[in-house]
């Protein structure tokens, strides 16, 4: 896990980036825990379904 | 998509709060990349659980009903922003809900709506994940049955309630036997039945690699029988062999089919232990046996402690009898009493939860020969009884039947049993597995 957090960071370069990781379901929690103790300055974002704001029912 | 932050350790969602589809909207918008460096400015990971990513939660919705304007009630392209037309007209809601569940299972060409089948039609997980348990169960009972107990410990339900489910569907279901078995569940097809014989892995201590050795020895010439066995397959352990013994796996290894599980015991006991070269020349039958069979009650028991299950009759039918003196109803006969009437029934306890959202609630089911049936603790009744219900494997319970019609399904009831006495079933020692969930 932190290998792959740490190449993503190698790979930016320093740049400001964005990844998406998709994981395990029981381990959304710790993968945004290991990324706040692995990256610095990291935001983490996590996705989740039951989003509100859209104006018509969701079909798809 | 909530933010998080690291707290004392801990992942807590505060922060930045939107939908992906804002998002994606800044990121159509000409200026998108300033936009996004504005809302984020510095590394940002998203992350999504595998299998919501897979039925694509975060991908933008295919099609869209409308609560108003001229398209009201009919499937609109979220794209072009124009109804989906079939050849019979515009396709409707209530069609769309048909269409997307019966594409997805069954995708033949015939369909009606098959040109307008769209992968993300699939996302509706909880319709889809029930409707494609049900048409498994219901058209390949036997290998969605072998697949959950292979898949054991998993789900909701212990692997004596799969079996007994199994079995009142119809599926046949065979015991462990030392030349068919291996050490996964397999099928079988018998006269054009398939059935399913239970694995080595429901035998209690039993290793895989031991499991695998039999197999291996099996393949390489059939057994004569439990010497030939004990010496063919030495990586056996004594406990191994005896679990083997008397769960009734050995069985088999006599031809003339009369041994019985404590001839078959005996008989490891005897041949498990290395012997020296005085008694090698000894021959090996010993036609002398004076040992009884086991009794009905004393295989049951055995069952239990080896497997967790048995396959024959369930433990409530043998105390029927003595249910009925007690004036004690079948969990089927309960089932189907009025609702509010005062109900008493006894059954084995397969499942408790007592989940945290439903305010101290405890819900247990009960099973015997003639089904299932839900039991409602209240707080107060679960406060008094609470040891009870955490040793006691068979339960006596009376209360008022509820039935109470399911929101998501006109016309079906919810039935269960609002209890407000029970009482331990006097039983023998009989080693229930229940699953108990949180």
């Amino acid at each position: 896990m932190r290998q792959r957090l740490g190449a993503i960071h190698v790979h930016s370069d320093g740049d400001p980036f964005t990844a998406l990781a998709m994981v395990p379901p029981h381990l959304v929690d710790k993968w945004a825990r290991e990324a706040f103790l692995t990256l610095p300055g990291i935001r983490v974002f996590l996705i989740a379904c039951g989003t509100a704001g859209t104006k018509t029912n969701s079909m798809a | 998509m909530n933010e998080v932050r690291l707290r004392l350790g801990r992942i807590v969602r505060e922060g930045l709060r939107t939908t992906l589809s804002e998002l994606r909207l800044r990121k159509d918008s000409p200026s998108s990349r300033k936009r996004w460096l504005s809302l984020c400015g510095r590394p940002a990971l998203f992350i999504v659980g595998r299998e919501r990513a897979k039925l694509g939660y975060f991908w933008r919705h295919a099609y869209n009903v409308p609560q108003s304007g001229p398209y009201l009630g009919c499937v609109v392209n979220s794209d072009t922003g124009m109804p989906v037309i079939l050849d019979e007209g515009r396709l409707t809601a209530a069609q769309f809900e048909q269409f997307k569940i019966s594409e997805t299972i069954d995708s033949r060409s015939d369909k009606p709506c098959r040109p307008f089948h769209s992968p993300l039609w699939q996302a509706d997980a909880d319709k889809l994940i029930a409707y494609a348990s049900g048409y498994l169960k219901c058209h390949y009972l036997a290998a969605f049955t072998a697949g959950l107990l292979n898949a054991q410990p998993m789900g909701f339900y212990a692997p004596s309630v799969l079996i007994k489910d199994a079995q009142e569907h119809g599926l046949q279901v065979k015991p462990i036997d030392i030349l068919r078995s291996e050490w996964d569940c397999i099928l079988e097809q018998q006269n054009e039945e398939i059935v399913l014989w239970l694995g080595f892995r429901y035998v209690r201590k039993l290793r895989e690699e031991s499991a695998r050795a039999i197999v291996a020895a099996r393949q390489q010439a059939g057994f004569e029988g439990i010497p030939d066995f004990t010496r063919r397959v030495p990586v056996l352990r004594r406990d191994e062999l005896q679990n083997l013994a008397v769960c009734g796996a050995l069985n088999p290894l006599d031809h003339k089919n009369q041994l019985h599980r404590r001839d078959a015991l005996w008989q490891v006991t005897k041949f498990g232990m290395p012997t020296g070269p005085l008694f090698k020349d000894i021959s090996d039958y010993d036609p002398t046996s004076i040992l009884l069979c086991m009794t009905d009650m004393e295989r049951l028991i055995t069952d239990h402690h080896i497997s967790g299950f048995t396959i024959g009759r369930h433990a409530m039918a043998y105390r029927r009898e003595d249910l009925n003196r007690m004036h004690l109803s079948t969990l089927h006969d309960a089932r189907n009493s009025d609702a509010g009437e005062f109900v008493k029934t006894a059954g084995e306890v397969t499942v408790t939860q007592r989940p945290g959202t439903a305010k101290g609630i405890m819900f247990m089911t009960l099973h015997d020969e003639t089904g299932y049936c839900d039991v409602v603790i209240k707080p107060a009744v679960y406060r008094e009884y609470q040891t009870l219900i955490k040793k006691s494997r068979f339960l006596r319970v009376q209360g008022k039947l509820q039935k109470v019609e399911n929101a998501k399904e006109r016309g079906a009831f919810v039935v269960s049993i609002n209890a407000t006495q029970l009482f331990a079933l006097d039983f023998p020692k009989i080693e229930t597995r229940r699953r108990h969930a949180h």
